[in-house]
């Protein structure tokens, strides 16, 4: 198991809770939204109380944030609601404060909520990549189309983080006012979503408020899409997206699934031959030759 | 599903794996919890999911982006003999 499929779920329906972990401090409430019950990574809405402060410092885990209302301030730069910020596991953050408090979401992708007081990065974080960026005025809106099949027009889109091994995605999106869009979707990878404003509607669901979150795992109906005043939101995969649409809303996650792999034999017959015939030799997946030919500096790259 | 990029391997106190397993425990109420909601709101769902059915016969469904292909009703799904789902 790992995470469940938590939709639809608002943060506003529950109250705040103490953060008890060790290194948080006091002035740190958090709203669990979804926890992986392997590893423990874990998405939470969190309120800090004005005043609150914590030392420098980094998590086990790999981590993003959001300001979603009020400002912190993180080492000496102030950052507002919008602000976004990549931190890879080990990489230790500046001193953290807030003076009138903020309410962020935070998204701790490979392990439980950690933090290790610390000015130094652990000798094994990827440092280089760490970002940050003030997402709504540094970004401008770009069209939902960067996959296809694509949304309709109307949902657009802000990219925040993209993993290249993977396809990974984080992003914001939009739904324009009287946005609507009539097909049911499926993806081949794990989706999560958290409305920062706005309020959007899902044909399985019905309204997802401000506050209104999902996590949702791969092959999940989901759609007709409408929103009536607009709303904004992040969302994320874990691998890459794909949009199987279709119209069919009694069709199951085995029968998606499936469909899926059929779409596959026909698009990539080859491939798919291969995949089917060799499988059961690669219990971890086939080997990529990038990662295990030998190189002339005598490593290997291990992703 | 882990988004497999950057970990760093650690020893889990006890005090986490106590936090853990409450959060956990929680995690399968609120599951439950929206299980039932959503089994709840069935009658409302079959309602909105003849109003699709309807806005495909007469807009056409999104087959990518803006395109609209009209279906005909022949054409719609037939609902299975089984119990529906939208929570897995």
């Amino acid at each position: 198991m790992t995470r469940p499929h938590i939709e639809p779920f608002c943060d506003r329906d529950v109250h705040f809770k103490n953060m008890t972990l060790p290194g948080f401090g006091s002035g740190f409430q958090y709203k669990m939204l979804s926890l992986d019950t392997d590893i423990g990574s874990c998405t939470m809405s969190v309120q800090l109380s004005g005043g609150y402060s914590r030392p420098p410092g980094f998590s086990y885990s790999e981590l993003e944030m959001i300001v979603v209302e009020g400002s912190i301030t993180v080492g000496d730069k102030e950052c507002v609601r919008g602000h976004y910020f990549f931190v890879p596991a080990g990489y230790a953050m500046p001193a953290i404060s807030t003076e009138q408090g903020a309410l962020l979401l935070l998204m701790y992708n490979t392990g439980e909520p950690s933090l290790v007081e610390s000015d130094e990065h652990h000798p094994l974080s990827r440092t280089e990549l760490y970002h940050d960026v003030d997402t709504y005025a540094d970004i401008v809106w770009a069209p939902g189309n960067l996959v296809s099949p694509s949304v309709a027009s109307g949902c657009m889109i802000k990219l925040l983080n993209f993993n290249p091994q993977t396809f990974a995605m984080t992003f914001l999106y939009c739904m324009t006012p009287h946005f609507h869009q009539d097909n049911i979707s499926y993806h081949d990878c794990a989706e999560e979503g958290y409305h920062l404003w706005g309020t959007s509607w899902m044909m399985q669901f019905g309204n997802l408020p401000t506050g209104g979150y999902f996590w949702r795992p791969p092959y999940i109906n989901h759609g007709a899409f409408a929103s009536e005043n607009g709303c904004i939101a992040i969302g994320r995969t874990d691998s890459k997206l794909f949009n199987h649409f279709h119209y069919n809303p009694w069709s199951t996650p085995d029968e998606n699934e499936e469909r899926s792999a059929a779409r596959l034999a026909r698009r990539d017959p080859i491939l798919y031959k291969w995949c089917v015939n060799k499988a059961h030799n690669h219990p971890h997946g086939p080997e990529d030759f990038e990662d295990t030919m030998q190189r002339r500096g005598g490593h290997k790259h291990d992703h | 599903m882990p988004f497999l990029t950057d970990e760093i391997e650690h020893e889990l106190t006890d005090e986490v794996k106590k936090w853990l397993e409450e959060e956990i425990k929680e995690q399968d109420e609120r599951y439950a919890k929206i299980v039932a909601e959503m089994k709840a709101l069935d009658p409302t769902r079959d309602q909105w999911y003849e109003e699709f059915f309807e806005r495909l016969k007469k807009y056409g469904f999104n087959r990518d982006g803006d395109q609209r292909v009209k279906i005909p009703d022949d054409e719609l799904p037939v609902k299975p003999d089984r119990e529906h789902k939208v929570v897995y």
